[in-house]
């Protein structure tokens, strides 16, 4: 997380569980970053990642997905990203934020 | 725990995510999913027995094996269903790289409202790098 940090990058995550549920992974996990709660999928769906049915009981449930977004607003990577619950894939994104030259020097 | 995720895990749960059909009944019950195997399979073997114990009268051999092979269909069919209904989506409408990111608001874990927008404009480490989004499945 220092490494994102001393880019000037932030780290925010978003899923289907409500506040409740994300204040307690924060802690668990001793998450820093913000978890977002998006219970009726409305973002999920904006960005095209709802997995009808894809949940525990067929609940519907955000696909993982990550987006790099630069300062501009502006999506310069995306990873569609397969069977993992939640995936802060530290190293990868940080070898894209410098290939891509996104983000403040270190 | 969320950095690293053992690397058995996903394996497995992609397994009984696969197998184990995903329909409220079956899935909250798991009896009701291995009924749904045991009875076809129940009738299945006492056919055949029945055929084969007494050929002498075994006119419905061949009623025997069409009715083992709609089953295993059935079986196969279902199976893939499974599968079909198990894939991710395409999510060919997620924004790629060089269109800008839809704003949005969403409540953080403390119910304080938190947006897109609002996030990019502050500053990280007195710098302004950017923004990782990820999306996750939730249900912790």
């Amino acid at each position: 997380m220092s490494e994102f940090s001393a880019r000037g990058i932030r780290v925010v995550a978003i899923s289907v569980d409500p506040a409740e549920v994300n204040r307690q992974l924060a802690e668990k996990a001793g998450l820093t970053f913000p978890l977002l709660s998006d219970p009726e999928e409305k973002v999920i769906r904006r960005y095209d990642l709802l997995h009808i049915r894809g949940g525990p009981k067929g609940a519907d449930i955000a696909r993982p997905a990550e987006f790099l977004i630069d300062p501009t607003g502006t999506v310069r990577w995306v990873n569609l990203t397969d069977d993992i619950r939640v995936r802060a894939s530290g190293a990868q994104v940080l070898k894209v934020v410098d290939q891509l030259g996104v983000g403040a020097r270190p | 725990m969320a950095a690293e995720i053992p690397g058995g895990w996903p394996a497995t749960r992609k397994l009984t995510h696969y197998l184990i059909p995903d329909f409220a009944l079956t899935s909250n019950f798991l009896w009701a999913n291995l009924t749904l195997f045991a009875i076809p399979g129940f009738l299945l073997g006492a056919r055949m027995k029945r055929n084969f114990g007494r050929p002498q009268f075994a006119r419905g051999k061949s009623a025997g094996s069409t009715l083992a092979a709609l089953t295993l269909l059935t079986v196969i069919l279902f199976g893939c269903l499974k599968l079909s209904f198990a894939q991710l989506p395409l999510s060919t409408g997620a924004p790629y790289a060089g269109q800008k990111a839809p704003d949005f608001t969403l409540p953080d874990r403390d119910g304080k409202p938190v947006s897109l927008s609002g996030l990019l404009k502050r500053k990280e480490a007195g710098k302004l790098g950017g923004l990782v989004l990820i999306f996750y499945r939730g249900y912790w």
